[in-house]
């Protein structure tokens, strides 16, 4: 860990890079405060696993746990099927994400607009609420089965590895989708003009330079789903039907064996793909987007021609109906007995002191770390895009590295290190804010260094040039000029918080349950109608929060 | 070559909601002309070059090049080549597959490297083929632009804007260099431009648009000298306007606006009586101390080849271009200075307010 101390990290730190960087004590102060919490809160955990893994921390430097990883065929099975199910996962989502693309950046009809909105659905639930209304439909005693009973034969069974796909494609969709829907929003129509007046029909304007220009776009996606997909927890745990799966498995390592250190060689084999995909993205990936040099704003789209529409918009419709009636299904199952059994309606579902309760703390937690997240990130954001700090590049690598670590790693890594001296939080309302926060600071971050980018250095130099220090520069010129961003940092990590699940799994206790572990916990139990009722109520929360923002966004004229 | 009509548009509408973007619009096109369509932004010369190009439907009327109709083809179909303002070039592709593309969508083999590399000659980026566009400049990327149409032999080039994206000093050496591709080829191009200088200098013909309607087509010189309308008169060009009436003055006919009286030819009105207005550009008044029509001096503007004086005669500013101003006397704020007004029919006009 000390190898990783910010004055190390900086090759040869010349005189003037830490002059420059004192120049602004309370700055440089806040940087280091920064970079302390960076390392202690992100960097070191994910070490500590890594030792783990090796046997140390508390006893010597052994390959024992590796060596039993290779010869159980159950991890090796883990292995096999979070790597086969991610890399399906990734490619259906990436095809439906370009089809639903194409059709909703090229139609502007009602429909168009009505699947953006459902294609997005899924990121406002906790990540596992498809294995739930998969179980609903599908499950032995699902509406589906039973009606259709015959027609499946004995041997159907929704769980195991193809439900997790099928949870996992819809629930990974939206992060596949924004990304590649952006970069069709983004492509220059003209480039799409020219080919069409140089003689190329659609299929081949489509095959030739829509989808060559949007390969950074959709492996960008495609690496994201893949590593989502990987660290996916949930879904193994409810739908999984006793398949092992790394990051599931790894859990119920720690809680049901104690065995950390078996538990740590599954979270190396989580994190090498993140870490590796994760250089690849910051390193590689950055130079090759040719699809944004030539943005237009000013034309729209190519239409679609007829064939194209038909096909692209079949798709899509066939989908987001079945997005819907997961939702559907979710939502029915709150409101009666037992859904496909007893369909009478009820509300007792939500007459449950302890879901209430596990609610109030994820409100709380949420909330808290949300604003950290956002405020922190957006600071940091500031500070990265105009100060001059020693060990910038590592400090950036590091932070927006803790997006894509596993949750799962995470949690395990949190548990190894604030379990015992000289911290003891494990349990605490503060060991989950602090993990959350530092779990989402890079999404703060990186809505601030894209700010940062649209805001114009003279700015800043004309309020030094009327008189304005660097910190009142800072608190009336760069504060209000980020706020937009600070807002939708906020936004997202609350969301994403809410729901999040495979991190904060590791750090609560009876006292400090959240919803979202509360949920899956009746899930895995299969007390569907109270999952559900819980589930419901969770949306609906993050749907009324993104209203507010809409509000909000439309009384201040403020695009957020 | 020689064909009358070459390109026709006939009662051409297109409509953005509400807005009229082309509004009854009939213009004929010869074989090897170069027509420019200028106006302001939003004035519908763009929509109009797309609606050419069949990237718009126009919602009615006809567009006939060369003896076919091609307003219902899609743009592949059409014969026709266009530059697109930010040019288009395929970012993934080297400037030679840029090229290649039109001729692979179009199946023609035979010959498929030697038109290529002609079509490069012709813009003189022969030795630039293996580059990606992101590695040329801003004027480079523009002729691949051009090359990459003129491979497929287009009936007609449409260019949308091309020079808007490029230093001051290279648009000049590329307006020149677009005209002598036309000249050496007898290409048919039609021009979008907002800059009513470049459309001058480079084009055969000129359409003023407003509005969505042509205000004026003609030659740059008519469209100069004798602009139809007020609109035409000040978005090419600068202009005085003086309103007022002929009379008869010292057995002469004269111009009478008020303060200034000026003797003017027969051409100009024969209504007695009547008031109507004249169009006089900067540069057709002269400063002249023995003139007998006086004003103040309020401000002048060096501009390098000519200084613009600002000159109030009683209600009436004038604005004055005297050229090559090195040995012209200096004059200075307040001064007054006698000016001559120009007399002869081809520079005064009649306006419409």
């Amino acid at each position: 860990m000390e190898s990783v101390q910010p004055s190390n990290v900086q090759q040869k730190p010349s005189p003037g890079t830490w002059r420059r960087f004192w120049a602004e004590p309370w700055f440089a102060i806040l940087t280091i405060i920064l970079a302390l919490a960076i390392l202690l809160f992100i960097v070191a955990p994910v070490f500590a696993v890594l030792l783990k893994s090796f046997g140390l921390g508390t006893g010597s430097f052994t390959f024992e746990y590796y060596t039993k990883f290779f010869q159980e065929s159950y991890y090796l099975n883990a292995l096999y099927n979070s790597v086969m199910s991610s890399l399906i996962t990734t490619f259906v989502v990436v095809m439906l994400s370009v089809a639903v693309s194409l059709y909703v950046t090229r139609s502007n009809n009602f429909l168009a607009k009505s699947y953006k909105g459902i294609a997005l659905l899924p990121l406002v639930a906790p990540p596992f609420i498809f294995s739930l209304a998969l179980i609903i439909l599908f499950g032995r005693s699902g509406v589906v089965t039973n009606f259709f009973g015959d027609l499946f034969g004995p041997e159907f069974s929704i769980y195991g590895f193809w439900g997790v796909v099928l949870a996992q494609i819809i629930g990974y969709f939206p992060i596949g989708y924004m990304l590649i829907e952006s970069t069709f929003r983004n492509m220059n129509a003209n480039l799409e003009y020219a080919a069409q007046d140089l003689g190329a029909n659609q299929w081949k304007t489509l095959g030739g330079i829509t989808l060559p220009l949007a390969k950074s776009g959709i492996i960008k996606g495609a690496l994201l789903v893949f590593v989502m997909a990987l660290a996916d927890f949930s879904n193994p745990l409810i739908i999984g039907g006793g398949e092992s799966f790394l990051a599931s498995e790894a859990y119920l390592l720690v809680v049901g064996q104690q065995n950390l250190e078996q538990a740590a060689v599954l979270g190396v084999f989580l994190i090498l793909p993140s870490l590796i995909i994760f250089i690849f993205q910051t390193y590689i990936l950055k130079d090759s987007d040719i699809a944004t040099i030539s943005g237009d704003s000013g034309i729209a789209n190519v239409p679609l021609s007829k064939p194209v529409k038909a096909l692209v918009g079949t798709i899509s419709t066939i989908f987001s109906a079945f997005v819907l009636l997961m939702f559907v299904m979710v939502v029915l199952g709150a409101f009666v007995k037992i859904i496909g059994i007893n369909n009478t309606f009820t509300l007792d579902h939500f007459n449950n002191q302890t879901g209430w309760g596990s609610l109030y703390n994820s409100l709380l937690v949420s909330l808290i770390s949300a604003l950290l997240a956002a405020g922190l990130g957006i600071l940091q954001g500031f500070l990265f895009a105009r100060k001059v700090i020693p060990g910038k590049k590592m400090l950036e690598f590091l932070t927006l590295f803790g997006l894509a670590v596993p949750g799962t790693v995470m949690g395990i890594g949190y548990v190894l290190i604030f379990n015992g001296p000289p911290f003891f939080l494990t349990g605490t309302v503060l060991l989950l804010v602090l993990n959350m926060t530092f779990r989402k600071i890079g999404v703060g971050l990186e809505a601030a260094i894209s700010k940062m980018h649209q805001i114009d250095m003279s700015m800043e130099e004309a309020s030094n040039d009327l008189g304005a220090g660097p910190y009142k520069t800072f608190f009336k010129v760069i504060v209000p000029l980020l706020t937009p961003a600070f807002v939708a940092g906020f936004v997202y990590a609350f969301m994403t918080a809410m729901v999040s699940i495979s991190s904060v799994v590791f750090l609560i206790s009876p006292g400090t349950n959240l919803v979202a572990v509360y949920i899956l916990n009746l899930a895995e139990q299969g007390k569907v109608g109270l999952a559900s009722a819980m589930s419901f109520i969770m949306i609906v929360i993050v749907l009324m929060c993104l209203a507010l923002l809409k509000f909000i966004e439309r009384r201040t004229g403020v695009r957020i | 070559m020689a064909k009358e009509h070459f390109l026709e548009l006939n009662n051409l509408y297109k409509y953005f909601d509400d807005v009229k973007a082309v509004d009854n619009i009939s213009i004929s096109i010869e074989a090897g002309e170069l027509v420019s369509f200028i106006g302001p932004s939003g004035c519908g010369k763009t929509t109009l070059l797309r609606t050419i190009g069949g990237f718009h439907k126009q919602d009615s009327g006809e567009i006939i090049l060369d003896g076919e109709r091609i307003d219902n083809l899609s743009p592949e179909k059409r014969s026709t080549g266009m530059v697109f303002q930010n040019y288009a070039l395929f970012p993934h592709m080297t400037v030679y597959e840029n090229v290649a593309y039109g001729l692979k969508q179009k199946k023609i083999k035979r010959d498929r490297h030697e038109h290529i590399m002609t079509a490069l000659e012709q813009v003189e980026l022969g030795e630039h083929a293996d580059r990606k566009p992101s590695e040329l400049s801003g004027g480079q990327q523009q002729r691949v632009a051009i090359a990459r149409c003129l491979v497929l032999k287009p009936k007609v080039l449409l260019l949308d804007e091309p020079l808007s994206n490029l230093d001051a000093n290279l648009r000049l050496v590329l307006r020149e260099e677009i005209r002598k591709i036309k000249d050496k080829l007898n290409l048919t191009v039609i021009f979008v431009t907002h800059d009513q200088e470049e459309a001058i200098s480079i084009s055969d013909r000129i359409a003023v648009l407003n509005g969505g309607s042509i205000q004026q087509l003609d030659k740059p010189d008519v469209i100069y000298n004798y602009p139809n309308n007020k609109f035409v008169s000040t978005f090419v060009g600068h202009a005085n306007f003086l309103t007022g009436k002929i009379v008869m003055a010292e057995g002469r006919r004269c111009f009478d606006a008020g303060i200034l009286r000026f003797p003017v030819d027969d051409s100009v009105s024969d209504t007695e009586n009547e008031e109507f207005t004249v169009l006089i550009r900067p540069e057709q008044i002269k400063i002249n101390e023995e003139s007998s029509i006086k004003g103040t001096l309020t401000n002048a503007v060096y501009n390098g080849n000519f200084t613009r004086y600002f000159i109030q005669v009683g209600e009436q500013e004038l604005m004055v271009d005297e050229f090559n101003p090195r040995d012209a006397i200096n004059y200075q704020k307040g001064d007054h200075i006698g000016v001559e007004l120009p007399s002869a029919p081809h520079t005064i006009h009649y306006t419409e307010f």
